[in-house]
């Protein structure tokens, strides 16, 4: 098997399948937070009351972040061979990076429009305290993507590597 | 609406104006529209704060409810009504006009302040606001300079500029910033007609809110600038007509900028009713603004201010949709001026002994039902 793929090693393109996962996600995430935070401290400001159906809110468009790491740490613990990243071939690295991708760029546009939608959940917050469970649920709606994404990239994940620990014999 | 409605052209230059004669002379084609593609964006970072503190404001606005009581309730009755909204706080113990108006300008000074602590640093929104109260500062001291009017109408506190300022201008217009340094030299030493007086700084007001809306890249705040700029001149050619003026004298004071060319508003004045509205017919204000030419009882010009102050209106509640920039910040502070207007309406009338219907017939639509 070939060691390298276009250049790059297989834990090469590994590697940097978990950087722009992590990059996609977490830049999104902060993006979409500063949005809503931005309306929320606007809020807090004449209204330090709300301050408790203002926190799922602004945190709610964090959660790409954490795809992004999830999928770093499963590429960097789960999917390094026994035998070491030596014995990753490059074709199934880059097949790996390719994985990634859907958190790395879905985790960016969703947790930007996200954060979007939750600063406009949090005006709707500002003027009516019980529509908190309608607020919430809009910008959860966004979150379906984010969350396929994920469930996406990880089935990627070990339909690509299963065939490798297979002809490793583990 | 006006998300979908690209400016073509710059408002000022024409049609033909090239991108390079344009505010990003550097910028190439493929640039302007990514920018423009992530303006949501940037916007929503620039105005989040403000949209978030009017967010928390906006249910003390006044309502149509407030409104239905007031008209049916004595003077008095109305200001307690009034207890219900923040400008309950402003007219309490309030009995005569001179007091009303006190209140309701100590209720603006408060509501520009609210602005000025929630907008970024860089944003010409209050400016767009308060630029008004400016031009009516040095409208009233060169009036008064001429001797045509006396400085009682003066509102200090409400502009950016305190009227020491233009009276010190007045001497020496260099000293004064722009644009009221160039309004003031097109007026000269010579005396005017309080009306010229009132169309030339009116011009300068227009033209100098369309260029702070473009500064702020606001495609929002640019259709009403264009729009304000539209009435201004319909008004001007209504009441010119009214007056017998002839095409020559209009000219100089029709405000370039509008979506209405001052071409075609020339070529239609003088012309009978029917031929006028037969060209204006194209105009996006035919049927709700200018068939006021067509009905039987022809109103005033007070009607016309009335439905293009709805039209305003229709376009602000448009921007209820915004959660994010500029627009739902512009919408609040002309939903608290509109509010200034009822309110002063209602309780005038009231002071007046106006009946209910004739004080409803001079209502503007207010921002939130």
């Amino acid at each position: 098997m070939e060691a390298t793929f276009g250049g790059l090693s297989g834990m090469h393109w590994a590697l940097l399948g978990a950087v722009v996962a992590m990059i996609g996600g977490g830049a999104g995430s902060s993006m979409g937070i500063t949005y809503v935070a931005n309306v929320a401290g606007g809020v807090l400001t004449d209204m330090p009351e709300r301050f408790g159906p203002m926190l799922p809110l602004v945190v709610i468009p964090g959660t790409q972040g954490i795809y992004g790491f999830i999928t770093a740490v499963l590429v960097a613990f789960v999917m390094k061979p026994s035998s070491g990243w030596e014995a990753l071939p490059g074709w199934l690295g880059f097949l790996i990076f390719l994985a990634c991708l859907p958190v790395c760029f879905v985790g960016f546009v969703s947790g930007m429009f996200q954060g979007l939608t939750a600063a406009g959940a949090a005006g709707m917050v500002a003027k009516r305290r019980e529509e908190m469970g309608r607020a919430l649920v809009l910008p959860a709606l966004v979150e379906t993507y984010a969350v396929l994404s994920l469930i996406i990239t990880i089935l990627s994940f070990f339909v690509i590597i299963r065939p490798f620990y297979t002809s490793l014999g583990i | 609406m006006y998300r979908r409605e690209r400016i073509q052209a710059h408002p000022l230059k024409g049609a033909n104006a090239s991108p390079a004669e344009g505010g990003l002379k550097q910028v190439p084609d493929y640039l302007r529209i990514r920018l423009r593609r992530i303006l949501p964006f940037r916007e929503g970072l620039r105005y989040g704060y403000a949209v978030g503190r009017i967010r928390a404001n906006e249910l003390k606005l006044l309502r149509s409810h407030h409104i239905r009581r007031m008209l049916e309730a004595d003077y008095e009755e109305a200001l307690h009504i009034l207890d219900e909204v923040e400008l309950g706080d402003y007219l309490a113990g309030a009995s005569t006009a001179r007091e009303v108006d006190d209140g309701l300008i100590a209720y603006l000074k408060d509501v520009y302040s609210f602005l000025e602590g929630a907008l970024p640093a860089d944003s010409v929104l209050l400016d767009f606001f308060r630029c008004r109260y400016d031009f009516h500062n040095l409208k009233v001291l060169v009036k008064a300079r001429m001797g045509d009017a006396s400085e009682d109408a003066l509102l200090p506190g409400l502009g950016k500029w305190d009227p020491d300022t233009f009276r010190r201008g007045l001497e020496n217009p260099l000293d004064l910033p722009s644009p009221y340094r160039e309004a003031l030299m097109e007026l000269g030493e010579g005396k005017r007609p309080p009306n010229e007086v009132d169309s030339i700084l009116d011009r300068h007001y227009l033209t100098y809110r369309l260029r702070l809306a473009e500064r702020e890249g606001s495609e929002f705040m640019v259709e009403f600038a264009r729009t304000s700029i539209d009435f201004s001149n319909l008004k001007l050619l209504l009441r010119s007509r009214k007056m017998g003026k002839t095409k020559e004298y209009l000219k100089p004071f029709l405000v370039e900028g509008g979506y209405i060319p001052v071409g075609l508003l020339l070529e239609a004045y003088g012309d009978p009713d029917e031929v006028m509205l037969a060209k204006l017919e194209r105009t996006r204000y035919s049927t709700r603004l200018l068939h006021i030419l067509e009905e039987d009882e022809k109103p005033g010009l007070n009607e016309f201010d009335r439905r293009s102050d709805d039209y305003i209106m229709d376009m602000l509640r448009a921007t209820r949709r915004i959660s994010l920039g500029v627009e739902p910040v512009f919408s609040f502070v002309r939903a608290r001026e509109n509010e200034v207007t009822q309110v002063r309406i209602i309780l005038m009338g009231k002071l007046h002994n106006l009946a209910p219907e004739a004080i409803e017939k001079m209502l503007r639509k207010l921002y939130l039902d």
